[in-house]
């Protein structure tokens, strides 16, 4: 008999998701256990005083957990020997703190967010804290940072007055734009605007301009590619169009279970996300 | 702004712009195996610009259906990807074919007008993917027909240089002469595809990004250290080049010259291209020669010796003069084991061995680092024999990690010393499946990132190491090599070459 060689496991990830959407977890979570070697369990909340705890494909699954006994579920499900890493799907952000004490790293995935941004500087004070938004934005991120390897484009990063954002995710948007304000010097300024309607994809376009420059960043038609172009004045507008990376639920949270630190950026951002509203 | 804020936190991942790849000998072996399945993989993974054009050229009478063919059974063969694959599909869609001898100044002119259809405005990357007697053609008509030539910053041009970068001095000399006559040096990725490993990328951030290694790693705790590159194979099909080239300039040049670099050098100031670079060329200026100049002694120091018949891997193999395409008088070393001295403050006194061959018992690159023992034998009564030294092993391949060896107590009630060991394996610790050393290399040239290639002062400084063994070898004049039976571990001079300083060779 051929025997597979054993697997060696890299991470507890603890799904926290009590919504509709929980196949989307399981798939997710199934991807992580063969491309990353992940030791899985989903958690949702409810009232039971004996909550189901069942074996769903290698997840070990608990149903129906009486919120205050959060912790000690997931303190069980942990290993020393692994990092543990918490992907919080629930509306309301009861019990948050407390788990933030038992895991190494903290994913946010919440449709609105407001609540558990709320919380985000407590969070960070007890373990690295992250949200799924925030690693879709990476691609995003990288791109608009390139332009300012551009020793003109840094020369002129005081001039500009105007950030346009768009696309169908307004708490996307709203952090894209924290990003932006927070590290921009002087990015307090800016004039932003934030477009969002539900049917595109989260993040359309970007635009940082004064007058005739731009910088921009916008999602082709395919949803597969992005196109970048600075347009500085006085010099003809330079384009490129770039790989909008793999956006599917478990390639970003591969993504996520590769980093182990604290992220600064990502605190600041919710925080300016915050003062734009 | 001094720097750019907002690559605080930034999690980079570079991705090229609009490029095209234009692989010349598209229709060879490394084409087939590794670069399309390479090319498929990132391509899988996102990391592709997104309308990367590839241009295969060689002479093979092929079009541009046939070429995708050969895609669709390459990844069938060596990726394991069936034609339906949506990805494989979108890549057969952007390849293109062009048939002509590479010799001839009017391929280059239509490869030019193929480009500008294919990829107007975009970087060209050209892979050389070409026996070394065309090389320098190849480079001569691309630089003729401007093709070399950038534009602008978006239209940049850059040549893989597969190896061997010459076969000598002179010869390395020569073609880098003619590379910079039609390239600047940034331009120019010559390609060592054990650089794209990630063991070997990894010893950079073993060595530099952990605290507890580095106030070790010097002569003070290091005893020395082992590097061994075994092929279980023969000659194959190579013995046309074999023949002429033999293993010290086949492995020892390059491949075993940038692992010893890795080890031995000093910290860069930032892991950028040429300051890691510059710190590996340092290292290598350090390695005393092995031939003396002035008397022309040193033989001692290198063993060769060539395979004869012999079981390997449960069949029985024919000796090397027995192989087709090779003379039967030929001297050509199939194995070779080197003792080197680096004179520098970190390694005076710890010698370095190196030894590579075909037809060994077991396909395994590693770097064997042996410390030094404990100043003091406490567990005498216990055990008669001293501990035995702890041992840091970096397994390149075929099962890229780290492991430690260390003493530890046997469990019992009484004290038993033995060996163990800690083991770190890629595949195991990340999940996920490692990339192919192709992958990164690729997709390094395509960014422009040249930290993991060779740089021209680096391939003549080996040269200049490893030429002078060649001559004293011909001065010598002998028409025997020693011999050693494939299956085994080399000649026995390759062991008394070790035991002459008290060592022995790891048994791996």
């Amino acid at each position: 008999m051929n025997a597979r060689p054993a697997r060696a496991e890299t991470a507890t990830v603890i799904a926290v998701a009590s919504g509709d959407a929980r196949h989307e977890v399981y798939a997710a979570l199934e991807t992580l256990i063969r491309t990353a070697g992940v030791r899985p369990a989903v958690l949702t909340l409810g009232t039971e005083s004996e909550p189901q705890r069942t074996d769903r494909g290698g997840t070990t699954v608990i149903d129906g957990l009486v919120t205050r006994y959060l912790n000690n579920a997931v303190a069980s499900l942990r290993l020393s020997s692994l990092p543990a890493v918490a992907w919080w799907r629930e509306p309301s952000p009861e019990g948050l703190t407390e788990l933030a004490d038992l895991v190494d790293r903290l994913v946010l995935d919440v449709e609105d967010p407001t609540a558990v941004w709320g919380l985000v500087p407590d969070l960070a004070g007890r373990t690295a804290v992250s949200d799924l938004r925030w690693t879709r934005l990476t691609r995003w991120r990288d791109l608009f940072a390139q332009f300012f390897d551009l020793p003109e484009v840094r020369q002129a990063s005081d001039a500009f007055t105007h950030l346009e954002v768009s696309g169908g995710d307004r708490h996307a948007l709203r952090l894209l734009a924290g990003w932006i304000t927070s590290r921009l010097p002087g990015g307090g300024r800016l004039d932003v605007s934030i477009e969002a309607d539900r049917r595109a994809a989260p993040i359309r376009t970007v635009r940082l301009a004064h007058q005739a420059s731009a910088l921009a960043l916008r999602l082709l038609p395919d949803d597969t590619c992005i196109e970048t172009t600075v347009s500085l004045a006085g010099t003809p507008a330079s384009s490129r169009v770039v790989s909008a990376g793999d956006q599917r639920l478990a390639a970003l949270l591969g993504e996520e279970l590769r980093v182990r630190s604290r992220d600064i950026a990502f605190e600041d951002a919710v925080a300016a996300a915050g003062r734009i509203g | 702004m001094e720097g750019n804020p907002f690559l605080d936190g930034l999690r980079i991942e570079p991705a090229p712009g609009a490029a095209a790849l234009v692989i010349f000998g598209a229709s060879g072996d490394l084409t087939r195996r590794k670069l399309l399945p390479a090319i498929y993989q990132l391509m899988t993974a996102h990391r592709l610009p997104p309308r990367l054009s590839i241009i295969g050229v060689a002479k093979t009478p092929m079009d541009d259906e046939s070429f995708r063919r050969e895609l669709a059974d390459s990844l069938r063969e060596f990726a394991d990807v069936d034609s339906g694959d949506a990805v494989a599909q979108s890549l057969a869609g952007n390849l293109h074919y062009l048939q002509g001898d590479l010799e001839d100044g009017v391929l280059y002119e239509r490869l030019a007008a193929r480009l500008t259809e294919v990829a107007p405005g975009a970087g060209v990357l050209f892979y050389l993917a070409i026996p070394p007697s065309i090389g320098p053609a190849v480079i001569g008509r691309l630089g003729a027909a401007g093709l070399t030539t950038e534009a602008d910053a978006a239209q940049w041009r850059r040549v893989i240089v597969e190896k061997p970068f010459g076969s000598d001095l002179a010869s390395a000399r020569h073609l880098n002469h003619v590379l910079h006559e039609h390239c600047s040096e940034p331009q120019i990725f010559r390609i060592d595809h054990y650089l794209g490993k990630e063991t070997v990328q990894n010893l950079l951030v073993f060595r530099f990004g952990n605290g507890m290694f580095e106030p070790i790693w010097n002569r003070r705790y290091i005893d020395h250290v082992q590097i061994t590159a075994a092929e279980t194979v023969g000659v194959e099909q190579r013995a046309g080049y074999y023949d002429s080239a033999g293993a010290l300039r086949d492995m020892v040049q390059n491949h075993l010259m940038q692992l010893l670099t890795l080890i031995a050098m000093e910290p860069p100031v930032a892991f950028t291209a040429d300051s890691v670079r510059d710190r590996k060329m340092d290292a290598l200026l350090s390695v005393q020669p092995v031939i003396d100049p002035a008397s022309g002694s040193g033989l001692e120091n290198v063993v060769r010796a060539q395979y004869a018949a012999g079981w390997v891997d449960g069949r029985e193999v024919a000796g090397y003069r027995d192989e087709p395409g090779v003379q039967g008088t030929s001297t050509t070393e199939t194995f070779v084991a080197l003792r080197l001295a680096l004179d520098s403050w970190r390694w005076a006194g710890v010698p370095f061995y190196l030894r590579t061959g075909k037809h060994l018992p077991k396909r395994v690159t590693e770097i064997a680092i042996q410390f030094k023992r404990p100043p003091l034998h406490i567990f005498k009564q216990v055990s008669a024999t001293p501990v035995a030294p702890n041992l840091l092993i970096i397994n390149v391949q075929p099962d890229e990690g780290i492991s430690l060896r260390f003493e530890a107590k046997l469990p019992g009630t009484r004290m038993q010393i033995a060996p163990v060991m800690m083991n770190f394996r890629y595949g195991a610790a990340f999940g996920g499946e490692v990339p192919e050393a192709y992958e990164t290399l690729l997709l390094d040239a395509l960014i422009g990132d040249s930290t993991l290639f060779a740089r021209h002062d680096f391939v003549e400084t080996s040269w200049a190491l490893i030429s002078p063994i060649h001559d004293a070898w011909r001065r010598e004049g002998a028409d025997t090599i020693p011999a050693y039976e494939a299956g085994e571990w080399g000649p026995p001079e390759a062991r008394a070459l070790m035991a002459r300083d008290g060592y022995r060779w790891r048994t791996l």
